[in-house]
């Protein structure tokens, strides 16, 4: 207190200022209640509306639904009706939300000036700018040095560019995507002339070898496939499919897998030959024609199992095995994929592959080229390389790139970013600040995927619609439409090519083309009952055994050049110590997820890290080198280096590292920028020689400690179950021996009737759920699911190092085993772990102001508005699934405007937790109480279980016997977490069967 | 008593003092502020018998009553008493296509659920919670809206008490 302020004064201000205080509580602020101008058809204030569209977030094409809540997007589902995905969805598709509501969205077009700075403009002058561009152009002749740039894209929109780069005179519109399906169509070309990707019987198959497909994560159609794969894995009378990975680094899907074959970089062409041989030689499989057969023997006369044993150092032993096991099989199916066969011999792997699966008889069994994937070609590095020369050499006048980011995910080496800077206008459409449009000229910010008009092809057959499904949050506009204005603008023959008013009538016109006959005469009708289904569709597209043998028809024939194809080993550049593995991350996938929030803060599912990078090293060469979790290691190759903190992974080889991608950016909004590293620095100029798509796995490392640190932050705790009774296996020799699971804890039995208080009361409804551990592959989409849902708050690297992480969801990661090269499976645990609403609930009887209840219908309610933040709920709760609002957490705009409104946003101070989706049960029950009924089974999912591309989760009415949620409670081996605390959970794990 | 404490007993007394007038102030005896347009309830409600549910059309299908759109008001006074002051003002907003600021008199917080729907189809007047807005010329809150108040009707009534019920 200083002089001039006495202790008397200052109480009597304090005085003064509490009643000033209370006075201006008492005016209320003025709370405005706008009204709508006319009613919308399908829009009613505090009702969701719900549209069918199609998740853009990699090129798999899920189908999706949105619910929207006057007028704003709030939650994303998969489509149970699309084909594709068949109502499941990744946790990419759902944090699609937070691209939509970004705050570091492009907000508006922009000129960069010649000094660098950024100066709004308005679309009138955008267009303008590029219509004067063109114009120039076209007027010297040079219509031709225009290249389009894009993504994969729908087929409408693909056409619409190329119509409209015909017009200007130039057909350079290149497709590029980081990840490359090229080599599957090349390697199908060579080895049976026909240039498409087929589909994978992954359902119908017993047998699955992959030679690092990672089908559960990114590889081609992740949710489709973690369907097809929980079908094919599920134990059912007696048996179950067997999944063996073959991969130098053990992946989410390896994770799943009964069986991990450990393979030295860029020799799974090797083993996949090696098969072939012992196959061929020893004849299990399929009877082939003799010239077929010589033929094939004096190709594969090389790869006998002893010389592919060196090569690979796989053992001869597995190789003897799993060539038997693939022939014996009755549905077997070799995949081959993702960034492990991703090398300079990415083709020729394919090419092997194919080989393994002709001479077992598997194409056209679980391999249909009759129902093909897809059969377009995404650019390879071939043409992006040609178009960094052309660019060099001043060839490209105006470079427009859409939906992609090759400044950013193009190995640097290849000099993309500094040939960019020799063409005199570069335009980017892109919605965020990347890389590529750090350095583009102007920018044109498309609209989101869920903000406009548009189709896309997932597979043969499935035709999927876009539609808006909200006002565009910031002043962008569809590529689409600026592509129709800007031909306007042209005027002359060009305008005349182009007489659509915009995008969505040009989509229309297009689909009445297409569909015109088969819609019959109300084209109109068709058009809206397939936008409200999501897309028209023959039937789904993972075929039926019946449809199976009605494909055996179609079977292929080797080519001539197959059997000449001569198998090159794949090179490796430098002479590093340890081979390089880069793979997609299931969050970032090729960086573009690395601005949702959600996906920095979801761990990741194998290594729990948060908010970072890291580098995968096996313990063995941590050891030997003395390098501990968190060390900052300097990695160096002949193309660059880059420091990244060190991870200690069993699952990687010893003379392996494994870096995910998709961090790292320079720009690309505050979620992303600055975060991590973005190994592609690191890979020399090199690419599939067949194909000339970027070779991922191409080049050695050498390692060395910088003698720093960095700590990684990770939300597990104990990475091994140590038997607690969490996450349990159950061998499947003990199911068909009809023997118990794994014992643990002690028998619940001994508690089961010493509880102090009695048990509840349920009248119509016990809500509950059952969780089969053998479906789960913990994927993480539940979680994003549930962020999305409950308007769970993001809180950073930071507080999460101090416990502080927010997810009401997790998965509970438990690595028990890993050995490189054993045949003993890799035992890593999934299980979800969600207030488990317990009926004898140990954190009830401890909160004081009775703000955590249980309710009439099982579940532990939390009262936000009466919880005083006491924390002793929590402490009192053994499976830690409750969290505490330590700050104020933000959505920093607009990201408010995803909040759920059914949900309340929690304050400071107050202890929050799962609760089955309160809100969707009182929705379904409001629903049941119209009609005068209970709710029906299956009425009613929380938005982890809508989510779950495997359906691991279930949920329902323990009162109601018939239920789903029952009958899974009432299996043999079904368990409760933790079960000897007596807690009596309304969550039933079912164990995981694992082959042992 | 010294000074120190005397001074403190002052400022505490004129706090206790201004408290209960200001509830009073915010109690449901003020006439509620005044709306951009004077509407009426009593005129339309009252002596034309419009039925509530005519212009708050959601109150039977959704958790919100729902603030008539500007349409609805345009409807009917593009021909009637077209010439009034206030429907002038009216007109004026839907020539415009401007939205009418309504001022919010009922707000609950955003901690708790409530569903007009579901009272509505119980047959629960509006008038219950509302008062007799047939009567009334200008909006006002005349009910509580506290818990207390929520709690007391539901129990009359035989109606849920579960926490879930209007908190989740």
């Amino acid at each position: 207190m200083t002089d001039s302020l006495r202790r008397r004064d200052f109480l009597k201000l304090v005085g003064l200022a509490g009643v000033a205080g209370t006075v201006g509580c008492g005016e209320q602020p003025v709370r405005s209640l706008i009204p709508q101008m006319v009613p919308y058809e399908d829009i009613h204030p505090g009702v969701a509306a719900w549209y069918a569209t199609t998740c853009r977030e990699c090129p798999a094409g899920c189908g999706m639904t949105v619910r929207t809540r006057e007028g704003r997007a709030t939650k994303v589902e998969g489509n149970p009706q699309h084909p594709i995905s068949r109502g499941g969805l990744c946790v990419r598709g759902q944090a699609s939300l937070q691209g939509l509501y970004n705050p570091d969205r492009i907000q508006q077009p922009f000129r960069r000036d010649t000094g660098g700075a950024i100066q709004n403009i308005s679309w009138e002058e955008a267009e303008e700018q590029l219509r004067e561009r063109i114009g120039a152009l076209q007027e010297a002749g040079e219509g031709d040095k225009i290249v389009f740039l894009t993504g994969r894209n729908g087929e409408s929109f693909n056409q619409l560019a190329d119509r409209w780069l015909g017009a200007l005179g130039s057909d350079r519109h290149i497709v590029y995507e980081a990840f490359s399906q090229a080599p599957i169509l090349e390697a199908n070309e060579i080895t049976f002339g026909t240039r498409a990707v087929p589909s994978y019987g992954i359902a119908e198959a017993d047998y699955i070898v992959s030679f690092g497909a990672d089908f559960l994560e990114t590889w081609l159609s992740p949710v489709g496939f973690s369907r097809d794969f929980a079908q094919m894995h599920a134990y059912r009378d007696g048996r179950m499919g067997k999944l063996v990975q073959v991969e130098p680094r053990l992946s989410l899907t390896g994770a799943n897998a009964d069986e991990w074959v450990s393979i030295k970089p860029g020799t799974e062409m090797f083993l996949a030959l090696g098969m072939a041989h012992r196959i061929v030689t020893g004849k299990l499989g399929v009877t082939l024609s003799s010239g077929e057969a010589q033929g094939l023997e004096n190709l594969l006369a090389p790869y006998a199992p002893d010389s592919v044993a060196a090569l690979t150092e796989v053992p001869g032993e597995t190789i003897e095995r799993m060539a038997r096991e693939f022939a014996g099989a009755s549905a077997g199916l070799a995949l081959g994929g993702g960034v492990a066969a991703t090398g300079e011999n990415a083709t020729a792997t394919q090419v092997a592959i194919n080989l393994l699966n002709y001479v077992t008889g598997r194409i056209g069994q679980t391999i249909r080229f009759d129902r093909p994937r897809y059969t377009e070609e995404s650019a390879g590095l071939g043409s992006l390389a040609e178009l960094v020369e052309s660019m060099n050499q001043g060839n490209v006048k105006l470079l427009l790139v859409h939906q992609a980011n090759p400044v950013y995910n193009l190995p640097p080496a290849l000099g993309f970013a500094d040939a960019l800077q020799k063409v005199p206008f570069v335009v980017s459409f892109s919605s965020f600040a990347d890389e590529t449009t750090g350095l583009a000229h102007m920018a044109m910010p498309d609209l989101t995927p869920l903000e406009q008009w548009g189709d896309f092809r997932p597979a043969a057959g499935v035709h999927s619609l876009m539609q808006p499904t909200m006002n565009p949050v910031f002043d962008g506009r569809a590529t689409g439409d600026v592509l129709l204005q800007v031909a306007k603008q042209l005027g002359g023959a060009v305008a005349e090519a182009f007489p659509w008013e915009n995008f969505q009538e040009y989509l229309k016109e297009r689909w009445k083309e297409t569909y015109g006959e088969s819609a019959g005469e109300n084209f109109e009708q068709f058009w809206r009952d397939a936008l409200q289904r999501g897309g028209v569709w023959d039937s789904s597209p993972s075929s039926s055994s019946a449809e199976a043998a009605a494909g055996a028809g179609s079977r292929l024939r080797l080519t001539s050049q197959a059997l000449r194809f001569s198998f090159l080993p794949a090179g490796f550049a430098g002479q590093g110590e340890f081979f390089l593995h880069l793979y997609p991350s299931i969050h970032y996938y090729d960086g573009r997820g690395a601005n949702r929030p959600w996906l920095q803060e979801i761990p990741d599912p194998i290594t729990n890290i948060v908010w970072d990078s890291w580098v995968e090293v096996h313990p063995e060469t941590a050891g030997r080198m003395g390098i501990v979790e968190g060390d900052l290691l300097r990695l160096e190759s002949p193309a660059g280096s880059v420091e990244v903190p060190a991870y200690i992974y069993a699952g990687v080889r010893p003379d392996t590292v494994a870096i995910p991608l998709g961090q790292g950016h320079e720009s690309y909004g505050r979620y992303a920028t600055g975060l991590g590293v973005n190994p592609a620095v690191l890979l020399p100029a090199a690419s599939d020689s067949h194909t000339e798509t970027p070779a991922w796995s191409c080049t050695k490392v050498q390692i060395s400690k910088t003698g720093r640190r960095s700590e990684l932050v990770r939300t597990d705790g104990s990475v091994k179950e140590l038997g607690r009774g969490i996450s349990e296996i159950i061998p499947l020799s003990a199911l068909t021996a009809g023997s118990q699971g794994e014992q643990h804890g002690e028998p619940a039995e001994q508690h089961a009737a010493q509880s102090m208080y009695p048990p509840h009361e349920h009248t119509d409804y016990r809500w509950g759920m059952a969780i089969d551990l053998s479906a789960c592959t913990g994927c993480g989409a539940c979680v994003a699911a549930c962020y999305a849902e409950n308007n769970i708050p993001v809180v950073g690297k930071q507080q999460i190092a101090r416990g502080r992480h927010m997810a009401w969801i997790r998965i509970e990661r438990y690595i028990e085993n890993i050995a490189v090269n054993s045949s003993v499976a890799p035992d890593m645990r999934f299980s979800p772990m969600l207030c488990q609403q317990c009926d004898n609930a140990p954190c009830e009887p401890v909160c004081p102001v009775y703000a955590t209840m249980h309710s009439s219908e099982g579940l532990n309610l939390q009262v936000y508005n009466r919880c005083v933040g006491t924390r002793y709920c929590s402490n009192n709760c053994p499976y830690k699934v409750r969290v505490f609002n330590w700050f104020e957490y933000e959505f920093p705009e607009p990201l408010h405007l995803q909040l759920n409104p059914d949900v309340v946003v929690r304050d400071k101070g107050v202890m929050e937790k799962c609760t089955f989706c309160v809100q969707r049960i009182r929705e379904g029950k409001d629903h049941a109480k119209d009609e005068g009924r209970l709710v029906r089974d299956g009425e009613v999912t929380p938005a982890c279980a809508q989510s779950c591309p495997t359906q691991a989760i279930m949920f329902g009415n323990l009162l109601d016997p018939e239920s789903a949620v029952s009958r899974l409670s009432r299996r043999q081996h079904g368990y409760h977490a933790l079960e000897e605390l007596n807690t009596k959970p309304a969550i039933t794990y079912l164990p995981r069967v694992k082959r042992i | 008593m010294n000074r120190f404490s005397k001074t403190y007993l002052i400022a505490l007394l004129v706090i206790a003092m201004a408290v209960p007038g200001l509830l009073l102030l915010r109690s449901p005896q003020s006439p509620g502020p005044l709306q951009p347009i004077a509407f009426s309830h009593r005129v339309h409600a009252g002596d034309y018998q419009m039925a509530c549910l005519y212009c708050h059309t959601t109150a039977s299908r959704s958790t919100v009553a729902g603030v008539p759109p500007v349409q609805t008001c345009y409807e009917c006074h593009r021909a009637v008493s077209k010439d009034s002051p206030e429907i002038v003002k009216v007109l004026q907003y839907w020539e415009q296509k401007q939205p009418i600021p309504w001022i919010r008199i009922h707000s609950l917080p955003d901690f708790v659920y409530f569903s007009h729907k579901r009272h509505v189809l119980a047959e629960v007047s509006c008038q219950t919670c509302h008062g007799e807005m047939e009567r009334a010329e200008q909006v006002r809150q005349v009910s509580s809206l506290t818990m207390g108040w929520c709690v007391d009707c539901h129990k009359q009534r035989s109606a849920p008490l579960e926490c879930s019920t209007c908190h989740k």
